[in-house]
């Protein structure tokens, strides 16, 4: 039996509570692990421009380690379920990674899914689809009553997941998105780790991945500013120009890449929306162009809109969008995948932008436009 | 023996579609004459009227102007033939006066609505002709009603046709604007020799003013002539519906039939009127049926023969309440 | 007095006016460009900087023709409408018009995606937009003309209006709701409504719609004015009113329905420019009214553009919002403030 409460605490300077041990984080900001014998102690914790509340999860390895604990209102999870359910694409290759990719029994719209792994198991049809609208079936995910859902706090998630505690279901929220730093949104897995009773696995993953990433690091702060490539990043949407904002997690990357990014100075953590004019005067000579939506190739961007052609790296072909990798049903890996490889997406900047320092590399994300 | 009628029909069906509203319609219209069309609510005067100006033609039965089948004119060359004044709102108040009535030249003129000297020298006339000449620089919403009708008549006008359907132009009127409008369109009628129609429910005015009178009832579908004659042959009462009014042929009042006699007044003549309407609405009396005026001097003082009694009072109110006190029914 | 004379000088103040907002917009947004060097651009050849020659000649350039095309297109729409229902408070936004072009915009990107036409994005995609939105907007005015024709209680019409609007907006949420979070962020981007958005092409696709949609009521300019006295006058001056209605919902569809699909809806340039256009003039004459209100309707969008664009800053508000912002309370100080009668 779980006891499902989420407490619903707004102090945010909240001290460790009693017996609790932090284990400190390296890079995430959005949530804290406590350590108590076999019990461990989520807490999911606001960001400072995200006037959120504060969860917490008490995770048991199973139902008899909560004994002789008082609940203190936190949701209980036992990591020991067989049955879960995640809703963004960005937490599949957490389960994939920490093989627990059995435990997947439904998730909403599974053609968004390309993981191999997991698209075996929904061939076989033993992952239930919760449905292609915006916000996931909430009666058949009671209907399945899995050992908890992950949601995202992205949008109406917050709702959906008020909706799904009434409904009895243990709700764990991921504020993975929110991460400017790409470390500290692939330290994510840790989350993921502990709820599914794998915290040493996702230790050991994690540390992988961010040696990976900061020996790229280290490589590309040689490179003097002089010879760091000028970048651009985003496409229209009619005369709106999106582009990922100074503070944001593609803005790290290319700096971390050994690149300049063009809108560093825009703060930022999401998306901006930029008017064609400023675009032009900042951009127009920018070496390079990375992240251009997913255009196949340079004719159709051309088609879509001809003031792509203003553009200095447009011209000199230097356009490259993160369509490499795609899943079984037309899916972009870099969107489900990248986040928490970030290692791999750095290599592929690197690559990029300075060709001669990763010879041997293979894209896995990025790919270069042509005609 | 009278010219040629402009416009004419005979056995006229009218309807909308397949609703009949009324049928065996004979009528003609002269020019230089003003008729009057007159009849209760809902017998059809204005399906009538629509079928006249061509936007509802008859379902049986054809309307002659002026020798050829109104089927066969088209939209441009009937606006030159006959122009309309409706009960319409008019909404665009920002106009001025002389620019509605230039839109009566818009069937004269091309696509741009260019007016031409003739069109102007129309326009003048019209304004002379219908004495609006002193607003023709107002705007509309600053007319008073009867200066908008004489616009309205104006701007038809212009139009130059031979035949001009009038709508109720008086209903809303005052007494003394009523009586202008009226006696505006006899002069044109007789100064310009048009045909004019005039829908109206003022009998007093229709009696007054009317060449000819077309009264719809709902018995007999269409009866002519001119009020003097059906005034004296009593067809004039058709416009009242059941026995409960009747038309007064000595005056043309519409009174209500009462099943009693109302004493006789013998005296001058003013008096004789008055003292009579007077009386009426002292009812019910029972009076002799002879009261006779022995003298009267002004300021008011009369002397009357009550039956067999003479009494003198020094005002009408005196003389009424005599009446009331010593003449009440059953005592 | 002497009107011509006066309706004359008045014309002159307003394309000198529209002249300098002109200047001004094709002078400002994130960059501004001296008016100064504007001026001289014709006569001394491209500027020095590139990126001013780009942003002039791409994108104000074309952004600020369309503006004027929208403008023209929606004012004169407006006075049509309002006209033809007697109207004060038609016009294409209210109305649902709007409402209805983008129902067929969205019925065309969805059977567009279905069948793997690129409709939504593309430079080349101008007609099918433009055609898709036209029949949209005749189909909602066909709907208003067939239960509010002879309604002439303003309050009336425009409940039906809005009515049809409603229906035309679920219609799109239903089409929203099936389509992919792509087309879906496309959509809400394109409901805010944009003026930059028109390359040369489709500026050049637009105006031969504006051109198209305006030669109706070029021609049929005089029975315009008979209908100041409603139908049964203008019948008995003989007005073909049928026609007549043709003419309004094929013109009004085709200038309302381009123009939405191109810069999406914008509001109460329709409702609001014909009023202003009528103080201003203090005519009814539509041979005066026509070009008063394509000539302040210019000058509305290109200062509402002017302001979306704020100036310096590196972003945009979207074009409704700013028309909204303004034209809203012209039409609430109309409603309150004015007895219609007196300024129709």
């Amino acid at each position: 039996m779980i006891i499902s409460m989420v407490s619903c605490n707004s102090n945010k300077t909240q001290k460790i509570p009693e017996g609790f041990r932090e284990i400190p984080l390296e890079f995430g900001q959005g949530f804290k692990i406590y350590e108590k014998e076999k019990l461990f102690l989520l807490e999911i914790r606001p960001f400072p421009a995200n006037d959120q509340k504060v969860f917490h999860y008490l995770v048991g390895a199973s139902q008899g380690d909560f004994k002789g604990e008082s609940s203190r209102g936190y949701t209980q999870i036992t990591a020991d379920g067989d049955a879960i359910v995640l809703s963004e694409t960005t937490q599949i290759p957490h389960l994939v990674l920490l093989d627990a990719a059995d435990k997947l029994v439904a998730f909403p719209n599974l053609d968004l899914i390309s993981s191999e792994v997991v698209r075996e198991k929904i061939n076989q049809g033993s992952i239930e689809d919760l449905g292609s609208g915006p916000s996931l079936n909430f009666e058949k995910a009671v209907d399945l009553s899995p050992d908890w859902v992950m949601v995202s706090s992205f949008g109406d998630g917050l709702k959906k997941a008020d909706q799904l505690e009434k409904g009895g279901i243990p709700v764990v929220i991921n504020n993975e998105f929110l991460e400017s730093h790409p470390l500290g949104r692939a330290e994510w897995i840790k989350f993921t780790g502990v709820l599914l009773g794998k915290y040493a696995m996702a230790d050991s993953v994690f540390k992988i991945i961010r040696d990976n990433y900061l020996l790229t690091k280290k490589v590309s702060q040689a490179i003097s500013k002089e010879k760091r490539p000028t970048v651009l990043s985003g496409n229209f949407y009619r005369d709106i120009w999106y582009a990922p904002g100074g503070n944001s997690w593609m803005s790290q990357l290319i700096l971390d890449a050994g690149g300049l990014y063009v809108f560093q100075n825009l703060p930022g953590r999401g998306s901006l929306e930029l008017n064609y004019e400023y675009v032009l005067d900042r951009a127009k000579d920018a070496d390079l162009w990375i992240g251009a939506s997913d255009y196949k190739d340079l004719t159709s961007m051309d088609h879509s809109d001809r003031r792509y052609r203003d553009f200095k790296a447009f011209k000199d072909k230097q356009v490259y969008t993160y369509t490499l990798g795609r899943g079984e049903k037309g899916g972009i890996l870099y969107f489900e995948e990248g986040y928490l490889r970030p290692d791999w997406v750095v290599m592929d900047l690197l690559k990029i932008m300075h060709p001669s320092l990763a010879k041997d590399h293979q894209f896995h994300y990025f790919t270069p436009l042509y005609e | 023996m009278r010219q040629r009628p402009i416009l004419s029909a005979q056995h006229l069906t009218l309807g909308y579609g397949s609703h009949l509203v009324t049928e065996n319609l004979s009528f003609e219209l002269f020019e230089g004459e003003i008729t009057c069309l007159m009849g209760p609510n809902g017998v059809g005067k204005s399906t009538l009227i629509k079928a006249l100006i061509g936007s509802n033609p008859p379902i049986k039965g054809d309307i002659i102007l002026n020798g050829k089948n109104l089927n066969h004119f088209s939209r441009g060359s009937l606006s030159r033939q006959l122009s309309v004044v409706l009960t319409d709102r008019i909404i665009s108040g920002n106009m001025r006066v002389k620019d509605l009535v230039a839109l009566g030249r818009l069937p004269f003129t091309g696509w741009w609505g260019h007016l031409r000297t003739n069109d102007r020298m129309v326009i003048e006339n019209v304004l002379q002709a219908t004495h609006i000449e002193y607003i023709k620089e107002s705007k509309i919403s600053e007319l008073s009603d009867g200066q908008l009708q004489k616009v309205m008549i104006a701007r038809a006008l212009a139009q130059d046709g031979k035949i001009m359907i009038l709508d109720e132009p008086t209903a809303h009127l005052d007494l003394i604007n009523r009586f202008e409008i009226m006696y505006l369109l006899r002069k044109l009628a007789k100064e310009s020799n048009k045909a004019i129609l005039v829908v109206t429910h003022d009998l007093e005015i229709a009696l007054e003013t009317a060449d000819q009178l077309w009264i719809m009832s709902c018995e007999t579908p269409l009866t002519c002539g001119s009020p003097e004659e059906l005034m004296i042959s009593g067809e004039i009462n058709q416009l009242i519906p059941g026995k409960k009014w009747g038309i007064n042929s000595n005056t043309g009042k519409i009174e209500l039939n009462l099943p009693f006699q109302y004493p006789e007044v013998i005296g001058p003549d003013i008096l004789k009127i008055w003292i009579q309407s007077a009386i009426k609405k002292l009812h019910p009396l029972s009076l002799p049926p002879h009261l006779i005026i022995k003298a009267a001097q002004k300021p008011f003082s009369i002397e009357v023969q009550i039956g067999s009694i003479n009494q003198a009072f020094s005002s009408l109110s005196e003389f009424t309440a005599y009446l009331k006190n010593n003449f009440k029914k059953n005592s | 007095m002497n009107n011509p004379a006066k309706h004359t000088f008045y014309f002159l103040i307003g394309i000198g006016t529209c002249l300098i907002i002109w200047l001004f917009n094709l002078g400002t947004g994130s960059v501004i460009i001296p008016v100064s060097d504007l001026v001289k651009r014709p006569f001394e050849g491209p500027f020095p900087r590139e990126a001013w020659e780009i942003i002039l000649m791409e994108y104000r350039l074309p952004k600020s023709i369309t503006a004027m095309l929208a403008g023209i297109g929606l004012s004169i729409s407006g006075l049509q409408m309002q006209t033809f229902f007697r109207n004060p408070l038609a016009g294409p936004y209210v109305l649902g018009i709007s409402s209805g072009a983008g129902l067929g915009v969205g019925i065309l990107s969805m059977a567009g995606t279905a069948l793997g036409w690129q409709t939504m994005v593309g430079y080349g995609a101008g007609w099918p937009i433009i055609l898709a939105a036209s029949i949209g907007s005749i189909l909602v005015l066909l709907l208003i003309g067939l239960t509010a024709w002879r309604v002439r209680d303003s309050m009336t019409l425009l409940i039906l209006g809005l009515m049809f609007g409603s229906i035309a907006s679920a219609g799109l949420h239903i089409l929203a709701y099936f389509s992919e979070a792509e087309q879906l962020k496309m959509f809400m981007i394109w409901s805010m409504g944009s003026l930059g958005d028109t390359g040369w092409d489709q500026v050049k696709v637009l105006a031969v719609a504006i051109l198209v949609g305006l030669i109706p009521v070029i021609l049929w300019i005089k029975p315009f004015n008979a209908m100041l006295l409603g139908e049964n006058y203008a019948q008995s001056l003989g007005v073909n009113t049928t026609h007549l209605k043709w003419v309004m919902i094929i013109s009004t569809g085709i200038l309302t329905g381009s123009i939405t699909a191109f810069c999406g809806p914008i509001a109460f340039i329709g409702i609001a420019i014909p009023h202003i256009a009528r103080m201003a003039f203090k005519t009814s004459d539509h041979k005066i009214l026509f070009p008063a209100v394509a000539l302040i309707g210019t000058i509305g969008v290109l200062f509402c553009d002017s302001l979306s664009q704020l100036p310096g800053s590196y972003q945009t508000l979207p074009i409704n919002a700013v028309t909204t912002l303004i034209g809203a309370p012209v039409v609430i100080w109309l409603i309150i403030k004015r007895d219609f009668s007196k300024e129709f």
